[in-house]
């Protein structure tokens, strides 16, 4: 699924996790692998994905939320 | 850019699947010497025109420990194959930053080691090493500078546990059982060696089939008598090698008959007169047993055998 985050603009380490609080998916900005589009970042994820950690690369400040509690394109 | 400071803080390994959760049996590598991550490209494809092209990138994780347990053995060898998880976690980037290398979840390592009991010391030298896809590689890799590391109940932030670390302390070598090989105060090189002997898959993970086992004992007990007494031994008696780890637990290496074959050289020279033993042989991975409690070599509480044990070759 697609999950979008209203966010600035910058560099994140995005993580998805599942149920049961695994990691199952890991990017970030400096690997290509989040796009930003006006005022939210958006990412390809696994559907497996319950919730997610975005980490900001430049000061360490880290945003936790549900996956589902988020704007996506299967919602 | 920032400087980059030098050094591995804390290698741990763990069971397969559980250091995302609740890490099972956790290992530090703890007191060391020297250890070392490479990560280098694998199998580079080289064209026409003798440009290298990406092909694999390869990790391999060195290092040697100085608290090797009987616990530690066994648990490497339910580990081979890829069969673990591991962390490794660099030395402090910044005040408050440091790098975190997780091996885990399709990304575990292959691994060999060679466990090596001597005058000066005991040591396990563990080599940690497996190729991944590019982009694979290039995620973990992206992924250390930003991981939250796991904390492993009862491991130091280095690994340190001076419980665990044990000098040399000769107690039995014996061929056969009960008879031993010579006395100690009269020994110039005593040694038990143990290592993998594996191949390598498409990935550059060890697969692991057989120990390569080497003792090795050269004394003064040198008489005519002496050296005929060891060519009067069987060929391929069992024996025992026992270092003490308390007055009353120990490690022991109990190796059954057929397992260690037993080659002999006595040397006179003018500076000495020595009687050299060599014990050597190949066992597969499964004919290994391993026997904790009081009677074993550990305290009569330890079910793992990490104050002492007992591990029998070829039974």
């Amino acid at each position: 699924m697609e999950l979008k985050i209203k966010i600035a603009k910058g560099n994140y380490a995005l993580r998805t996790f599942d149920k049961d609080g695994n990691e199952i998916f890991y990017t970030s900005t400096r690997i290509g692998g989040i796009q930003f589009d006006k005022d939210s970042l958006s990412c390809s994820i696994p559907d497996l994905s319950v919730t997610y950690e975005l980490k900001n690369l430049d000061n360490g400040n880290t945003k936790k939320g549900n996956v589902k509690g988020e704007k996506n394109v299967s919602d | 850019m920032p400087y980059a400071a030098a050094g591995l803080k804390q290698i741990v390994m763990c069971d397969k699947g559980t250091l995302s959760t609740t890490p099972a049996d956790p290992i530090a590598l703890g007191i060391r010497k020297d250890a070392v991550l490479t990560i280098n490209h694998f199998k580079q494809v080289e064209d026409y025109r003798k440009r290298k092209h990406r092909n694999m990138l390869n990790f391999k994780l060195e290092g040697e420990t100085l608290q090797p347990t009987i616990f530690m053995f066994k648990k490497l060898l339910d580990w081979i194959n890829g069969n673990l998880d591991v962390q490794v976690i660099t030395q402090k980037q910044s005040s408050s930053n440091q790098d975190v290398f997780k091996f885990n979840s399709g990304k575990e390592l292959g691994i060999d080691f060679e466990w090596t009991y001597n005058q000066d010391g005991r040591s396990c030298k563990i080599t940690l090493e497996r190729a991944l896809p590019y982009n694979d590689a290039v995620v973990l890799i992206d992924a250390a500078d930003n991981t939250t590391p796991v904390s492993f109940p009862g491991i130091t932030d280095d690994g340190t546990d001076l419980t665990l670390y044990r000098g040399a302390s000769p107690d039995k070598f014996e061929k056969p059982a009960s008879v031993s090989l010579g006395s100690n105060s009269l020994i110039t090189v005593r040694s038990l060696n143990i290592k993998t002997e594996s191949k390598k898959s498409i990935d550059n993970l060890s697969l692991v089939d057989n120990l390569i086992i080497t003792l090795e004992m050269t004394g003064r007990e040198a008489s005519i008598a002496d050296f005929v007494t060891r060519l009067n031994k069987g060929a391929l008696d069992g024996v025992v090698f026992q270092e003490k780890n308390s007055a009353t637990t120990y490690d022991k290496f109990d190796f059954n008959a057929n397992v260690l074959s037993q080659t002999d050289e006595f040397v006179i020279n003018d500076e000495e007169r020595t009687l050299k033993i060599v014990l050597e042989g190949r066992i597969p991975i499964y004919s290994v047993q391993f026997l904790y409690g009081s009677s074993n070599g550990g305290d009569a509480a330890d079910t793992k055998g990490t104050t002492g044990g007992t591990i029998k070759f070829g039974y």
